[in-house]
């Protein structure tokens, strides 16, 4: 399969539609249509662009910003950071656990399922961080792809901050021209499950990612039958450090879902992700994880921490575009700034992970 | 746009700051790094006795134990090493300094092949101090290219255990114990390749300076050992014969250690088990073969 296939058809496919459909007029010059049609940052793995959004871009004369090339190297930083120490470490972890899924009990497995969910997250978002600052070094913004999915408090919310391009895509060219919510409760849960199937299916040909959608599918129902799927339409206000008590069970609940999700997405066979779901859902859960004594443990912890220092930097900046965006306007202490920075930097040297490919890259 | 290129420059200063103050902490508070610096600068140093090997006998032989009953000795192990590092190290230390009359090659079944693997690996320890390489210093930067060495630094910020340990003639001693709760598996096929063309290139050089040669399997935990006799005959790459003494058999090992105080992990000894299988290989096999040696000599 070639590279970031998936990515491009769809990229493509877009300026088509929207040409047929006569949002916008057909590109004569060939120089820019080839430049969207090949931007380098998102050309294998996002975030999907609309010709709408980007071709005006290239079309503008470019000056330089100084405020868009610095914000636009914290994001590599920071996409850097998750790429490199949280999803290479987790990959680990994962592999091990997954690759072997018949040796662990509940909680290793457990353990494996949560690696992956992070591993995922630093991967994926860690790409898009990256192309997103790359490109904004060049004076161009792209569209945004992740909005701090795991500290959404129900599905709905997930899925407006999981692979935003995608999910946008799919609204626009698919749900809409299907209907979308207009013809009646029967209409909207057809139009829901076929964006999920295909969303699975857009992943590949197996029925792993198919089980992956349907599942999504089937949390994201109960929430549009009872008309609850746009109640949190905003993150969690930043004034106060803490969730309240009923926000943070609803995010540990959506987490909890998304965690199982993944377990299809990534098993190998839906006979492998169904006997993992079993033994996860017995007493082996409440066992020590037997995975842990082949660790060195020092180790783990690390990278446990490493995982703490993630979640800790994106929920302080939770109403940011990314993890290390400052805020604008303000004047943040430079020693205080240029300390993060450093130590992200040891971070990312001392506490890289074994070189993985982008698990995008295969779709 | 000036104001861009000289906030990256800034940035780029900090990461080689960053690198020169982590080689700084390496060399203050890192023993094993601090080791390999050590010996990259040894002069005119006349040790009678220099051990070679990995982590294994790093932990496992008692440079101080022997040193104070009569044998100086140096432990030229590395941790994590391939024996092709050992040549190496031998090599630059014969150019140097006085030679031993006894190298002790101490070898390991018990973890594998990692020493005698079939495909050699440098050690980035001792390529930083005997071949500095500004180009792979900026490819390959301290931060990244020392990344375990940071992990021990962990350990000794957080565990008594390490900040208390220390590195002595080359040994790491430690008093750290982990149980050993493996169980012996009564393996009779050993997994050391004797045909190894390093083991032969180092038993050649000692033995062309007329430097003895002695071939040591070191012990590991319950599940590593075996039941091969105490003393056995190996064939090296050249077809030519020598001895082994296996202190990896089971009966000799179980009766010099306890598994419930000598071990520091698996398969390494802390200072008591090294101390004990020290003495043990002193009076059965170092004092011997030094005797058997010197007679061979009053004979010739």
């Amino acid at each position: 399969m070639p590279v970031g296939i998936s990515f491009y058809t769809f990229h493509g496919l877009s300026y088509i539609i929207d040409v047929y459909k006569k949002r916008i007029i057909a590109e004569k010059n060939f120089v820019d249509y080839a430049v969207f049609v090949s931007y380098f940052p998102l050309l294998v793995a996002g975030p999907i662009e609309r010709a709408t959004h980007l071709l005006p871009q290239f079309k503008k004369a470019r000056t330089f910003s100084y405020e868009q090339a610095t914000d636009g190297l914290r994001q590599i930083l920071w996409g850097l950071f998750k790429k490199v120490v949280i999803a290479d470490n987790c990959a680990t972890y994962a592999n091990q656990i997954f690759n072997a899924s018949g040796e662990h009990n509940g909680s290793s497995l457990f353990l494996g399922a949560l690696f992956f969910t992070f591993q995922i997250y630093g991967d994926f978002s860690g790409y898009s961080d990256i192309a997103l600052g790359a490109s904004r070094l060049f004076g161009i913004d792209l569209l945004r792809n992740f909005a701090f999915p795991y500290f959404s408090r129900d599905i709905a919310e997930f899925w407006r901050r999981w692979h935003i391009s995608l999910s946008t895509w799919f609204r626009d060219y698919l749900y809409f021209p299907l209907g979308g919510s207009q013809g009646g409760t029967w209409m909207k849960v057809r139009n829901t499950f076929i964006i999920f199937l295909v969303s699975g299916f857009w992943h590949g040909a197996n029925w792993t990612f198919i089980a992956w959608g349907l599942l999504n599918a089937l949390y994201f129902i109960p929430l549009l039958l009872l008309d609850k799927n746009r109640n949190h339409l905003h993150i969690i206000p930043t004034h106060q450090f803490f969730p309240s008590i009923k926000e943070f069970f609803q995010i540990l609940f959506t987490f909890f879902l998304t965690v199982i999700a993944w377990i299809f997405f990534r098993s190998d066979s839906i006979t492998q992700a169904f006997s993992i779901l079993k033994e996860i859902f017995s007493k082996s859960l409440f066992q020590k994880p037997n995975f842990l004594g082949k660790q060195d443990m020092i180790y783990f912890i690390i990278h446990c921490g490493m995982i703490g220092i993630l979640i800790l930097v994106e929920w302080m900046h939770r109403d940011k575009q990314f993890g290390l965006q400052f805020n604008k306007g303000t004047k943040n202490s430079v020693v205080k700034r240029w300390s993060i920075y450093a130590v992200i930097i040891v971070f990312i040297l001392l506490f890289g992970g074994k070189q993985s490919n982008f698990i995008y890259f295969q779709f | 746009m000036s104001n861009f290129f000289k906030k990256c420059f800034w940035f780029l200063a900090i990461v080689v700051v960053l690198n020169v103050l982590y080689l700084l902490v390496l060399l203050f508070f890192s023993p094993g790094f601090n080791k390999i610096y050590e010996i990259s600068n040894f002069k005119n140093q006349n040790f009678e006795t220099i051990v070679l090997g990995n982590s294994m006998a790093l932990d496992g032989i008692d440079s101080d134990y022997l040193s104070k009953n009569g044998m100086s000795t140096y432990n030229l192990s590395v941790a994590g090493d391939h024996i092709s590092t050992s040549l190496f190290l031998m090599e630059d230390y014969l150019k140097n300094n006085s030679k031993p009359k006894t190298v002790v090659v101490g070898l390991s079944s018990a973890i594998g092949k990692s020493y005698l693997n079939p495909v050699p690996f440098t050690n980035p320890e001792v390529e930083f101090f005997y071949h500095p390489n500004w180009l792979s210093n900026v490819t390959n930067p301290p931060l990244f290219n020392f990344q375990w060495l940071a992990v021990d630094l962990i350990k000794i910020l957080i565990s008594k255990d390490h900040r208390n340990a220390k590195m002595i003639l080359g040994q790491w001693k430690t008093q750290k114990v982990i149980a050993d709760t493996s169980v012996f598996k009564n393996q009779t096929a050993t997994t050391i390749d004797y045909k190894d063309a390093y083991l032969l290139k180092i038993i050649q050089l000692c033995e062309s300076q007329g430097i003895q040669v002695i071939l040591v399997e070191l012990p590991g935990s319950n599940s590593n050992r075996n039941s091969l006799p105490f003393q056995y005959t190996i064939t090296l790459k050249n077809q030519s014969t020598r001895v082994v003494y296996n202190l990896n058999n089971n009966e000799v090992s179980s009766t010099i250690l306890n598994p419930a105080t000598d071990w520091l992990a698996p398969d390494h000894l802390n200072q008591n088990g090294g101390m004990k299988i020290t003495e043990y290989l002193l009076k059965n096999v170092l004092q011997k073969e030094s005797t058997a040696a010197v007679s061979t000599t009053l004979q010739q």
